[in-house]
């Protein structure tokens, strides 16, 4: 099914990824002003497609760049491409329903897509083609083939793609991982990940509407099977419902379990066993679990447990317990057992992480030096794997071991036909 | 009858029993599923999906099992009936997971059908066999439109050779979206004949119809490259390369021929950076990382000095993540360039590809040049990996000029050089106040118990901010010192010999930041000092308490003080240490905040309490902080007080709990406040 290729390509990229790990393994990303940034010249042309709330937070991370130019953004919803446009002060005719048109503009150097998550992969791989660089939300890929065909095709065009895993460039979180890589909590054991609960109600009522006036719901559709509209299903709900997201598992898994994969040195694997339960809400709108419970193996003997969080419990958080203490980290916490742990530092003859401390300032800086940002396209989609493959074991019900070379389950036909979605005409990868 | 007879009859009749009535719960289960099928006939996308839930469930616990052959059965038959729209799309995307090559007959007849071509094809495309591939093919020559589209991507995705004919027949249709789909799935088709085909339509057709050739091109020309034949993949990389094509294809094929190159890698890479083409040199050296054998990195590095100054920034920064030694020379070269960046990016590489050797280098450079060269320069500095570089750096700084020993103990400091704080201690005591100083701050991380009576000696010793700078040390030195080992036990011992009042004053702030437990007496008997310069030492060194000890001595000065700033002081304390974890429990803490309110003498005090109530997870402080809604000053404080503490009490105390969230929902006008109240409300509705 047209995998080899890229079976073969990937099992090269690690090898050759374990022979520079030897010398030094991260690119040596230089301080922007060493290109010169602040000449007009020298500004990266930025286009924003995906316009809703998390659109805007992209567009207010990039607007104040010296280094980035917005010059158009894109949205199916009139509302939202109108607002973006008014806030980065654009010209009208600068903001676009469809995304094919932003892209078909030659001076656009970047784009940034902050779309549902069935259309992430879809719009990056023909942002790659032609000649775009991409900032991409997390999770990288709605599913696993998705995100595959996203890394070949980078790779393919050259183009640089930084995930929007943005704890990666967030201080605590890396020291975290460094300490538990140089061994300061000593033989990792096992990584507790608490994701949280849904944000928003599951709606008990609904009602089949027209898509009101500005809202170019086909096209919102996109790949996806199509559904009539339904306004709570719509705007953020869509997380929640398997068309267009798969739940917290995804929404928050992709941040928090990307920074488990980054402790445990698995940026270019990933488990190898994954099984767990899973409540599926039995009424309502809502189709993606309320509640997981997931328990992953590396094959470092690692284990990975990842559950919803309790109302009061402590917060979203990644706690890796070794056999000599352990560490806690989360966006507001920040503590270990010994306590004295996270005041060490790490000397330069230790394992040091690619330091990021501005997610969208290393993207800007790494598409000026043409090399690699610190969630690239690779390490993003391992990241998303972990919560895709965990989605598919809770779905199935069972236990399901993973082969992270072919990325595909092993003895198992039917997890395998969910690793990929067939798409609503006329799209394909 | 025998023994052994009668166990075997018994073991038949069990035997029996289990499997008549296995037969019997699957039958009773096949015929739950197929009510429960029934019941779904007329779901549609606006009603309860309760009914779908039940039935993925069903099919969930049944799989892997003998039954599940019947739930299939029944989905095929299900998709014969006259169910709605919604429903048989729902049967569809289960049979995409169990499907087998039994559903085909069912779901083949629908490909045909405008309406329901698109479901049947979801649940195709993922079913494994000869069957859905032909019922595709055979489809596709009787469809037009998006249905046609569909089956083509379907046919693509999965990889069917015996598609190919078909496909390369669509090229040439008048519907452009149906030969864009075409070439793209040849694209996914492992055979000759697709790249025959695709190649023909690379050098026939125009526009997007091309512009989707040519990525299937690369896509085959990828997986020639992987099965081991590069030189086809070469040509056909080469071929794309042509000045024609557009930015995005050329990259693509710069890449591939690098790639593809074989023994001929140095050369092609080195003619791509000899060519002056500078978007393609970029890709060049971005490719490099991919093909770093030292050979080559070599070829490369000699290209540096005839690259503009983009590209060789872009080529240093390369062979530095590459991480080959054999590039140094190149490097050490363009350290001295007349370019400014050229030099900064060389001094960032350096510090990555070094070792003892470049130590001087970067040791001049730091010392001779400032802004962003210098800081280049010293951050290689503490960069330098290798096993001599530390001890090369102490050898250096004890013999080294005044300035460049301000590198060398900054370096002690990041580069975390523990067996540097001897020597830092000498240093300390330099004639040079500049490097007096800075030592003093690197022995801040550096330096451990055995320098903390010397560091004592020399803040009784110093003044102004060198003392400043000692105090801090000292403090930091103490806290890393455990507790079981008296932290303070050399400030304290210093006490006694001291007689200038400054210099105990000193003393007496450290031990409150350290936090020694056998310091407290020292600082409790402070506070009765009858000199006022110790006594406001004391209050301060207690207000500065790490931990909860000290609370009540706090309250008591808050209290009982004749001196306004002091009782300021360790009120601010107070709420600061209620704060704190420790062994109180949550009325304890509640009692602290209420008589800390009670003494609180403005509303920025009262509010640093609600800020503190607001982490305590119990109905008595959401009552508390309720208390104070009503105050206009105090207002946006309680009611965010009151929505956290809800977070953790709402469970426990919904009656409760919810009637004070009224009360903030109410009378608020903040939105966040709002939204988070009602969705608190909302909860257990």
């Amino acid at each position: 099914m047209g995998k080899a290729a890229a079976s073969i390509s990937r099992r090269e990229f690690l090898r050759k990824g374990i022979a520079a790990g030897a010398v030094y393994a991260m690119p040596l990303v230089l301080p922007s002003s060493v290109f010169g940034e602040n000449a007009p010249s020298n500004r990266i042309t930025i286009g924003i497609i995906g316009t809703g709330s998390q659109g805007i937070l992209n567009l207010r991370g990039f607007i104040n760049k010296p280094l980035a130019e917005i010059v158009a953004v894109c949205d199916v919803d009139l509302s939202h491409r109108e607002q973006a446009r008014r806030r980065a002060k654009l010209p009208e005719g600068s903001s676009y329903n469809d995304f094919r048109e932003l892209l078909a503009r030659d001076d656009i150097d970047a784009v940034v897509v902050s779309t549902p998550d069935h259309w992430h992969a879809l719009i990056s791989i023909t942002a790659a083609k032609a000649g775009k660089d991409v900032y991409c939300e997390k999770p990288l890929a709605y599913n696993v083939a998705e995100g595959r065909a996203l890394c070949d095709t980078v790779k393919r065009y050259g183009r640089v793609l930084q995930t929007g895993s943005h704890q990666r460039s967030d201080k605590n979180f890396r020291l975290a991982c460094e300490l538990v890589r140089n061994g300061r909590i000593g033989k990792l054991r096992t990584i507790k990940v608490e994701i949280p609960e849904n944000r928003n109600p599951n709606p008990l009522t609904w009602k089949v509407e027209s898509p009101p006036a500005g809202l170019d719901y086909n096209l919102w559709v996109g790949p996806a099977p199509y559904r009539p509209y339904i306004e709570q299903g719509c705007h953020y709900n869509w997380h929640f419902l398997y068309g267009f997201g798969s739940g917290q598992l995804t929404n928050w898994g992709a941040h928090m379990l990307d920074i488990a994969q980054w402790g445990n040195d698995a940026d270019m694997t990933g488990p190898v066993e994954v099984s767990g339960t899973a409540e599926f809400p039995k009424e309502g709108l809502f189709e993606t679990p309320l509640r997981y419970d997931l328990e992953y193996t590396y094959a470092n003997g690692v284990r990975l447990l990842c559950s919803t969080g309790k109302p009061d419990g402590p917060e979203t958080h990644v706690r890796f317990e070794g056999d000599r203490g352990w560490i806690f980290v989360s966006r507001n916490r920040f503590f270990s057992e010994p306590q004295s742990l996270i005041q060490s530092k790490i000397s330069p003859n230790e394992i040091h992480l690619y330091r990021s401390s501005d997610h969208q300032q290393n993207f800007l800086d790494c598409v000026r030096q043409r090399t690699q940002p610190v969630a690239d396209a690779e390490t993003g989609h391992r990241s998303a794997t972990v919560c895709h493959i965990g989605g598919i074991a809770v779905m199935l019900g069972r236990k399901l071991r993973w082969d992270t070379v072919k990325e595909c389950f092993i003895s198992d036909d039917q997890a395998n036909r969910m690793l990929s979605r067939p798409m609503r005409p006329p799209w394909h990868l | 009858m025998s023994r052994r007879l009668k166990v075997s009859a018994i073991i038949a009749v069990v035997v029996c029993c289990c499997f008549f009535s296995n037969w019997a719960n699957a039958a009773e289960d096949a015929n739950a599923f197929g009510q429960l099928l029934d019941k779904i006939r007329t779901y549609d996308y606006g009603k309860s999906r309760a009914d779908l839930t039940r039935i993925s469930d069903m099919i969930r616990q049944s799989s892997g099992k003998p039954e599940i052959k019947e739930i299939e059965k029944q989905l095929d038959e299900f998709l014969k009936s006259d169910a709605t729209y919604a429903a048989k799309q729902f049967v569809c995307q289960e049979l995409s997971v169990i499907g087998t090559e039994a559903s085909v007959a069912a779901l083949a007849p629908m490909l045909t059908n405008d309406k329901y071509s698109d479901m049947a094809r979801y649940a195709l495309e993922r079913i494994p066999g000869e069957a859905a591939g032909e019922a595709l093919r055979e489809a596709l020559g009787a469809v037009s439109g998006s249905a046609k589209i569909g089956i083509i991507n379907s046919i693509g995705v999965r990889g069917d050779k015996k598609a190919v004919g078909l496909l390369s027949g669509v090229i040439s249709d008048f519907n452009q979206m149906a030969s864009i789909s075409a070439v793209a799935a040849l694209g996914r088709i492992d055979d000759p004949c697709a790249v025959e085909a695709i190649a023909k339509a690379v050098g026939k057709e125009t526009g997007k119809l091309r512009t989707a050739a040519l990525d299937s091109y690369l896509r085959q020309a990828e997986w020639l490259a992987a099965k081991g034949q590069k030189d086809e993949a070469f040509t056909m990389y080469k071929q794309l390369y042509a000045p024609i094509e557009s930015l995005p294809i050329r990259t693509a094929a710069v890449r591939g021929m690098i790639l593809t190159a074989g023994d001929k890698t140095s050369e092609t890479i080195v003619e791509i950076l000899k060519s002056g083409d500078k978007p393609m040199q970029t890709v060049a050296i971005a490719t490099l990382k991919d093909i770093a054998t030292t050979d080559v990195i070599k070829a490369v590095a000699e290209q540096l000095p005839t690259l503009a100054t983009e590209q060789q920034i872009q080529l240093i920064a390369m062979l530095a993540e590459c991480g080959e030694r054999a590039a140094l020379p190149a490097i050490l070269a363009a350290a001295k360039s007349a370019e400014k960046t050229v030099r900064i990016a060389a001094l960032y590489a350096i510090g990555i590809l070094g070792d003892t050797s470049t130590l001087e280098v970067l040791e001049q450079a730091a010392i001779t040049t400032s802004g962003p060269e210098q800081r280049a320069a010293q951050e290689s500095l503490y960069r330098l990996r290798g096993a001599d570089v530390d001890r090369a750096i102490l050898k250096k700084l004890a013999e080294a000029e005044p300035k460049a020993r301000l590198e060398l103990i900054r370096s002690c400091d990041r580069r975390n050089i523990t067996a540097a704080a001897p020597e830092l201690m000498r240093q300390a005591k330099d004639a040079d106040e500049l490097v007096r100083i800075e030592s003093i701050k690197a022995l801040r991380n550096l330096a451990g118990e055995g320098e903390m009576a010397g560091l004592v000696e020399l803040q009784l010793a110093a003044s102004g901010t060198e003392r400043g700078e000692l105090e801090k040390t000292v403090v930091a030195v103490g806290r890393r010192i455990p507790e079981d080992k008296n932290p303070a036990q050399k400030v304290l011992a210093a006490i006694p010999t001291v007689k200038d009042l400054d210099a105990k004053c000193s003393l007496l702030s450290v031990l409150g930041k350290i936090g020694d437990p056998a310091a407290l007496p020292v600082l409790r008997e402070g506070l009765n000092d009858k000199d006022d310069k110790i006594k406001d030492a004391a209050v301060r060194a207690l207000s500065d308490w790490p931990t909860a000890e000290p609370a009540e001595d706090l309250l008591k000065v808050a209290k009982e003080s004749a001196n306004a700033v002091h009782k300021a002081i360790a009120l601010r304390a107070y709420i600061r240490l209620a704060g704190l974890p420790g062994s109180r429990t949550a009325e304890e803490t509640i009692k602290m905040y209420e008589e800390a309110m009670i003494l609180a003498p403005s509303a920025t005090e009262k509010r640093m309490v609600l800020a503190g109530l607001a982490n305590v997870g119990s109905i008595e402080a959401m009552r508390t902080a309720a208390g104070c809604l009503a105050d206009t000053e105090l207002k946006q404080e309680a009611e965010a007080a009151v929505v956290k503490i809800a977070y953790s009490t709402i469970q426990k105390n919904p009656q409760e709990a919810k009637e004070l969230l009224r009360k903030v929902l109410t009378g608020t006008t903040n939105e966040s406040i709002r939204e988070q109240s009602q969705k608190l409300l909302n909860q257990g509705k």
